[in-house]
């Protein structure tokens, strides 16, 4: 199998303070991952850094057998990664239709073209009217991203992410500020969409992990600590100290 | 020295609350004229410049409450607003007070020369050096000693989190927007010795440099204006006397590599 | 799927109006057609800035440099090299522009926010200071504070232009370049500029390259601003340094807030509305005209933010809405 993500020694620290000390790890195509932690534990900060938002101190990331530690995020989209993110990111202006065309152009040479107007990509049209309809929102695609709900805007929010049709799919958080039938939802709609995609995402909703991942990774304080199976992972003993721990304290 | 104090009322605003207070220029002006007309009306140097001090704070106050406020937290409108305000001052101005330049008040205990190696140099300009200086200690001590300097540095690093500790930011943006206008003001005052007069003219151009100033000095800073003013005034000048073909703009040259390369200024806050 | 006569009842004004541009020289005198001009000219100029502002998010303070550039070019030209012919001069302005422009970009979008806008009218002052300069070789050639003036109207092939029929020519011009910057924004490319100016970091993380269409987006509308001041340059026959400094680029941006942010369209409207008060306010009371430019700056942001067109949009909408009742 092939592998499309291989992180090698990641480090990076905010200040003094270590937030990812040492990470390594790879990802297979087809895996669907989880990775889980307490807050703080710099998931977010490995997204962040595995998209090309933010420089790592020291180690490397290749995708797809490229080195792209240093590339800029729209390269790597352009290599087939794709990232939604924890707090809705949308284009709130624009129409939900040109949003998702957007999405869809993003890794299109076509995306510089400036004469034709943009709904002349039939073929564009299409993916996106799919898209759409997978979560019942083609009705609204003349209505601003602002007319729709919280949740409704969560899913197009991994839509977006999608429509690219990734080779690597970060999904950061994706139920956050969902209510739990909305984030049982989610659930079912991602693992339809998910196809073969390689999916890798954090969530703190368990339901959710455990439905849709294979293999999990644990990341406490910035390291990883375990990796397994769902299964394995449940009965782990260093995990349930680090969340039983951090219940009590709750 | 007269530029510091300008442009550190324009740091002021620019760092507490991300605006650009285009108008500070005309602000500056007004004050002049104001605190002028008082000088002659009374002949007291002290009045005038308080005078002056007031009416350009006014005007501020004016400007932030009557309409930036209403525009909470949309940093482009605000600029624009203040944009149009210096077409709305400067032309009231000029129909309450005629076009003629204002011819500067030296009041008799600053005029007179001093003679230093055997250069003279009129009295007033160390005047305005030496309150220019008290000025600034007073604004050095206010920003760092002071519980406001610090409640006012932590705001322009992070106005979210003062709000949070249950300080309320609100008048005290104001009171600095008052302040830095009433600065511009006074300053206008203390300055017009130098030029000899206080014209329309003289406005944008002070208001272009102490945009300078405030940029190559760094946000925020007491210091970091002074450090600019200073540095504006000496290539300003030298770019006059050695470079009088292009004296006119060195000083964007030099603000336009500024930008390019450390945006926070040499002495600034992190953006 | 939309009626026939939907679609006629909504761009009837846009007809009428279309009509009304159309026969103007015959049943209107000089003065007005030379003011239509200059509207046209300037829609045009205030549209190009619309790119940056309205559509890409990009302050730009500094616009007006490019547009004088190009009106000093030709008249440079003209005066000191003798070349007159609209064939190499009109080019060479437009060049000029779009040259600066390239190099302007590579600066300024190394930063962003309210620093972009200082860096923009920093560039901007730094040509009016170039343009201003009184002294030197510098100051002969461009005529320093007093601007150079000299230009004809234009002569193609062996036909000269006049007034009226110049009117005609920036007319065409100005149509085909206000449509090529609207085709622009309908595209992908368009909508790109709109995702950036909606939301940069989810532009790079679906793959655009942020930084590459700000570029490309300043430069076109250094273009447009070039064009738009070849133009000038041969409607005034005169260009000085207040066409080019911060008091031009704000007029502009005056325009643009008024006739409406992000409309394309709006521009249009907002030169007329600015360039028809000075006139008339210019007849009646010239000393009192930046301060209601002033108010009516201040009132529009205040009010009106989205400008002009949006409400006569709706405006016009409510009436047909009310008739088909």
């Amino acid at each position: 199998m092939a592998e499309v993500l291989k992180v090698e020694h990641l480090y990076q620290s905010y200040g003094g303070l270590s937030v990812l000390a040492d990470i390594s790890f790879s990802i297979e195509a087809g895996e669907k991952i989880a990775i889980i932690g307490p807050n703080g534990a710099g998931k977010t900060t490995l997204f962040n850094v595995l998209s090309g938002f933010v420089r790592p101190l020291s180690g490397r990331i290749h995708l797809l057998g490229n080195d792209v530690t240093h590339m800029p995020s729209h390269g790597r989209a352009s290599l087939g990664l794709a990232r939604s993110f924890q707090i809705n990111s949308l284009f709130p202006k624009l129409p939900l239709l040109h949003n998702v065309l957007l999405a869809i152009q993003g890794v299109q040479p076509t995306r510089y073209q400036m004469i034709r107007p943009i709904t002349a990509y039939k073929d564009n049209l299409v993916k996106a009217r799919e898209l759409l309809e997978l979560v019942d929102l083609w009705g609204e695609s003349e209505s601003p991203i602002t007319a729709l709900s919280h949740g409704q805007q969560r899913q197009v929010e991994i839509i977006l992410a999608l429509a690219s049709k990734p080779r690597l799919l970060l999904l950061d958080e994706p139920s956050a500020g969902l209510t739990a039938a909305e984030s049982v939802n989610l659930g079912r709609i991602i693992r339809d969409l998910m196809g073969d995609t390689t999916v890798f995402f954090c969530a703190h909703d368990l339901d959710l992990v455990f439905s849709l991942a294979e293999r999990v990774v644990v990341l406490y304080y910035g390291q990883l600590v375990a990796q397994g199976t769902p299964e394995e992972i449940q009965v782990n003993p260093k995990v349930r100290e680090i969340y039983l721990g951090t219940e009590q304290h709750a | 020295m007269v530029l510091f104090l300008v442009a550190s009322g324009l740091s002021l605003t620019l760092g507490l609350m991300g605006i650009v207070n285009l108008a500070h220029g005309v602000i500056f002006i007004l004050g002049g004229f104001v605190g002028l007309a008082i000088a002659k009306l009374t002949g007291s140097f002290l009045l005038a410049v308080l005078a002056g001090a007031a009416a350009s704070g006014v005007a501020g106050l004016i400007i932030e409450r009557g309409f930036l406020r209403l525009l909470y937290k949309q940093d482009l409108p605000q600029v624009l607003v203040t944009f149009g305000f210096i077409y709305i001052i400067t032309n009231l101005m000029l129909w309450i007070c005629g076009p003629t330049p204002r011819s500067a008040f030296v009041p008799s205990y600053f005029s007179g020369s001093v003679v230093i190696a055997g250069v003279s140099f009129p009295f007033h300009r160390f005047t305005i050096i030496g309150i220019g200086v008290a000025i600034c200690a007073v604004l050095w001590w206010l920003q760092e000693k002071t519980k406001i300097g610090a409640i006012i540095r932590a705001g322009m690093d992070n106005a979210e989190m003062v709000g949070g500790l249950g300080i309320n930011l609100t008048p005290i943006n104001v009171g600095a927007f008052f302040f830095g206008s009433a600065l511009a003001g006074a300053s206008c005052i203390i300055g017009a010795q130098l030029f000899g007069s206080v014209g329309f003219g003289d406005g944008m151009d002070m208001l272009l440099v102490a945009i300078a100033v405030v940029i190559v000095g760094g946000v925020g800073s007491v210091e970091g204006s002074l450090v600019g003013a200073l540095l504006i005034g000496i290539i300003d000048t030298f770019g006059r006397v050695y470079f009088p073909v292009i004296s006119q703009y060195t000083m964007y040259l030099v603000l336009i590599l500024v930008l390019m390369f450390r945006p926070s200024g040499l002495l600034g806050r992190k953006l | 799927m939309k009626l026939q006569k939907e679609y006629l009842l909504r761009y009837t004004p846009v007809g009428v109006i279309a009509l009304l541009l159309l026969t103007l020289p015959l049943y209107a005198d000089l003065s007005i057609v030379s003011l239509i001009t200059k509207i046209l000219i300037f829609g045009l100029l205030v549209m190009s800035l619309d790119l940056l502002v309205g559509y890409t998010g990009l302050m730009a303070f500094g616009h007006a440099a490019f547009f004088g550039i190009a009106g000093y070019t030709v008249a440079i030209l003209g005066k000191h090299y003798n070349v007159t012919s609209f064939w190499l001069a009109a080019p060479a302005g437009i060049f000029m522009a779009v040259f600066v422009a390239c190099i302007f970009g590579l600066v300024a979008l190394r930063v962003s926010g309210v620093y972009f806008l200082l860096i923009t009218l920093a560039m901007g002052q730094l040509i009016y200071g170039i343009v201003h300069t009184s002294v030197g070789p510098l100051g002969a050639l461009t005529g320093g504070s007093d601007g150079l003036g000299g230009v004809q109207y234009p002569e193609m092939f062996g036909y000269a232009f006049e007034a009226e029929t110049f009117y005609y020519f920036s007319f065409a011009a100005c149509l085909i370049c206000c449509f090529l910057l609207y085709w622009i924004t309908k595209s992908p490319f368009g909508y790109g500029l709109q995702g950036i100016r909606e939301n940069e970091t989810r532009a790079r993380a679906l793959g655009y390259n942020t930084w590459l269409y700000q570029y490309i987006a300043f430069v076109i509308g250094g273009l447009f601003a070039g064009i738009a001041g070849v133009l000038y340059i041969y409607y005034n026959g005169f260009i000085s340094p207040e066409g080019v400094g911060i008091g031009a680029s704000g007029f502009l941006w005056l325009m643009l807030i008024i006739g409406g942010s992000g409309t394309l369209w709006g521009s249009i409207i907002g030169a007329a509305v600015i360039l028809v008060l000075q006139y008339f306010v210019g007849g009646l009371t010239p000393e009192r005209w930046p301060l209601i430019l002033g108010v009516c700056f201040v009132g529009v942001i205040m009010f009106y933010r989205g400008g002009i067109l949006p409400q006569l949009i709706n405006l016009w909408r409510r009436v047909i809405n009310g008739r088909s009742a």
